[in-house]
């Protein structure tokens, strides 16, 4: 596959990019390291004000235009406070915008909260246990529902437990910990995917310069 | 005290013994077969349960940073979406999303497939919980138009919009890992795909292959990999996982010298 | 002063549970009316978060200037940080002007020459910015994950079994690793973590409460 100077220039871009953040590793204050943070902030800041502006000019600023929604002058109005932030002692004008955004986002998190984080995981630990099937399905399923049971009371009832009560905290805290372990062994599958995709990227590089092969 | 000394291995050490093992697989592929786990399962006979011309919502993320770990996911689950000649309409839910669909896409190479007959891309916008809820209840009230600026009513353009008004004409939502909160309400059957920390932490409590919410779910790009596997569409998922299997064969080795480092210690006292 | 505090610290409050009660009454009450106001106002807070983030983009500035102008005395370096946000910054706004749509009034932030610089610039680092994480857990995997007591080694044992059902190798030879990694997702992440959404909620719904009864102040006031 031939290789134009163009794909040559972006492949040794993404390579010394990659390098640049992982001279972190050796050092953690020097000037690779910190130039890459700079671009990462500059182009993810500045692509999103730029997306965004395209956004309000479509799904806002013509529909009030063309007569189709003219009340979407108040989320404007209302957009437009957030600056006065900028001018001290004007600042608290934009609090009538968190509060805007604030009463809708609240009505609407009760609606879907309840039905989601509440309800679900309350219905879901009994009836797992009523519609197992098999012996061991329905002693698996009882044992997370005791587990979240255990568990929520070491969360809720923070006094201290004596005597065999103790061992409901005790149970508690050990599926507490299962779920951490859960989590910490997410984050190292998904951290490791990404450091695979840097890596690479990073001798994608290499590959080329010296075998000529990109695949 | 040889055993405590284990326990004093300069961090950097580690970290450049890990760069190396997973450099190694890059440059020379070992080729390992890949098993396939039941939610996985579970994901794709869900999605093929479904008759041709059902409507499919699909969630997509698409954040750049995020491509290595979910990209396979996407691939896959686009070609057996359209495999199924399902009728899928497009979210883009994060800012890199309209970059990354033209680059998703094409590598899915949907020929024959029009864009507004047979799926529907919605332009991006910051999507918040009472956003997903406008969404839901009124799609018109929240898109006027499609990304290309084709308004959601043009019968020639966009048709496939025609008879796709609210929640109760999506038959299916492949939802990111949050989002499955938001629509949970609606009874519609969801299946999930995402990231490993975007998804797999949230899907919990939501599975249960047989009553759902959550019938399936692929997270990551190990599962990324089973889902090629399974599915037959095989890509990016299964070429790193023999940097990913030396990795983890790795962090096992160092988590027992640090163990026995403990012995050591013990010892000592 | 009363009408004063009023207007900037009750009107607020007040503001929030009128805002919020018709879309609360919505779930309770079938009125086309009340879907109407829901439909509407849900799409706002997408609106007024993107016409605010200017904001953060000059508060991103405001910082960074500060940062240069406090370290003057710390050579070229912070002056040549400050010039490279300036010019990684300008030269996206040059290439999404120059690539820009004017029939449609779209910049070209999808153009395949922008998409270029940001793939090549932003696209892999950043994914070298989170990889990074990977080496960290490895030496926090080193140091922590221990067989101390009877909590350390639970987590030690659910968290290298689930890291070990997703890796190829080891389902492959070990085939029970793939049930039992999916056992302890299902059923020992999600009792404990069961357990931690539903305090969540609870916790979220008490402070939703405070907030619409205007005991909490904490969210809607603004100082500067």
């Amino acid at each position: 596959m031939a290789l134009t100077i163009q794909d040559t220039l972006f492949l040794f871009i993404q390579m010394f990019m990659v390098a640049c953040v992982w001279s972190y590793l050796y050092k953690t204050d020097n000037i690779f390291a910190r130039g890459a943070a700079q671009i990462v902030i500059s182009i993810s800041t500045v692509h999103f004000l730029l997306v965004n502006i395209n956004r309000i000019y479509l799904q806002i600023l013509v529909p009030i235009a063309n007569g189709t929604k003219i009340i979407n002058i108040i989320p404007v109005l209302c957009g437009i406070l957030f600056y006065t932030r900028l001018w001290k002692g004007k600042g608290w004008i934009a609090s009538y915008s968190y509060s805007l955004s604030l009463g809708i986002g609240m009505g609407s998190l009760f609606t879907t909260y309840i039905a989601s984080n509440l309800l679900t995981p309350i219905n879901r630990a009994i009836t797992q246990v009523a519609g197992a099937k098999t012996p061991f399905d329905q002693a698996s399923a009882l044992l997370a529902f005791v587990g979240t049971l255990c568990a929520l009371t070491y969360w809720l009832f923070t006094v201290e437990l004596k005597g065999p009560l103790r061992y409901i905290l005790v149970f508690g805290r050990l599926f507490l910990m299962s779920s951490i372990g859960v989590l910490y062994a997410q984050d190292v599958v998904w951290s490791q995917s990404l450091f695979i995709g840097a890596s690479d990227k990073f001798l994608k590089f290499f590959r080329m310069v010296f075998f000529g092969a990109l695949a | 005290m040889a055993l405590s000394k284990l326990g004093k291995i300069d961090y950097r050490l580690i970290y450049a013994f890990m760069t190396i093992i997973t450099f190694i697989p890059l440059l020379v592929p070992i080729g390992i077969p890949t098993t396939v786990g039941s939610s996985v399962k579970n994901y794709v006979a869900k999605i093929r349960s479904y008759p041709a011309g059902s409507v499919v919502l699909t969630s997509f993320s698409g954040y750049i940073t995020m491509l290595p770990d979910v990209e396979p996911i996407y691939v896959a689950t686009y070609k057996l979406l359209f495999a199924q000649n399902l009728k899928i309409l497009i979210l883009l839910s994060d800012v890199d999303a309209p970059i990354v669909i033209n680059q998703v896409l094409s590598k899915v190479g949907a020929a024959g497939k029009v864009e507004g007959r047979d799926y529907v891309i919605f332009p991006y916008m910051a999507m918040d919980e009472a956003a997903h809820v406008v969404f839901t209840n009124r799609i018109r009230d929240y898109f006027t138009t499609d990304r290309n600026g084709n308004s959601l009513d043009d019968a020639v353009k966009v048709p496939m919009m025609k008879d796709i008004k609210d929640y109760h004409d999506i038959d299916l939502y492949v939802s990111g890992g949050m989002s499955a909160r938001y629509w949970n309400w609606c009874g519609i059957p969801l299946v999930s795909w995402g990231t490993g920390t975007g998804l797999l932490p949230f899907v919990g409590p939501f599975y249960d292959p047989e009553r759902g919410p959550i019938f399936g779910f692929v997270g990551g790009a190990s599962q990324g990999g089973e889902l090629e596997v399974w599915t037959g569409y095989l890509g990016d998922g299964i070429k790193t996982n023999d940097a990913k299997n030396l990795g983890i064969i790795t962090l096992c080795v160092i988590i027992i010298v640090g163990n026995l480092s403990m012995l050591g210690k013990e010892e000592k006292k | 002063m009363a009408s004063r505090n009023f207007i900037r610290r009750d009107l607020p409050l007040i503001m929030v549970a009128v805002t919020a009660f018709p879309i609360l009454l919505n779930r309770f009450i079938d009125d086309p009316s009340l879907l109407n106001y829901w439909t509407t106002l849900g799409s706002w807070t997408s609106y007024i978060s993107m016409i605010a983030w200017g904001l953060g983009v000059i508060y991103l500035f405001n910082g960074e200037y500060h940062s240069m102008q406090m370290n003057r005395n710390k050579g070229i370096v912070p002056v040549l940080m400050f010039g490279i946000l300036v010019v990684f910054s300008l030269l996206l706004v040059a290439l999404s002007i120059m690539y820009a749509d004017w029939g449609k009034m779209q910049l070209g932030v999808t153009h395949p020459s922008y998409v270029w610089w940001y793939n090549g610039f932003y696209g892999a680092q950043s994914q070298a910015f989170y990889g990074l994480m990977f080496l960290y857990l490895m030496s926090a995997s080193y140091r922590m994950l221990r067989f101390r007591n009877l909590e350390a080694s639970i987590l030690l044992l659910s968290g290298v079994i689930y890291t070990l059902r997703n890796t190829p190798i080891f389902n492959l030879y070990f085939p029970w690793m793939l049930p039992l990694g999916d056992w302890i997702n299902n059923i020992g992440y999600t009792g404990g973590y069961n357990a931690a959404l539903i305090c969540m909620a609870f916790g979220s719904l008490l402070v939703g409460c405070r907030q619409l009864l205007g005991r909490e102040r904490t969210a809607v006031e603004v100082t500067a």
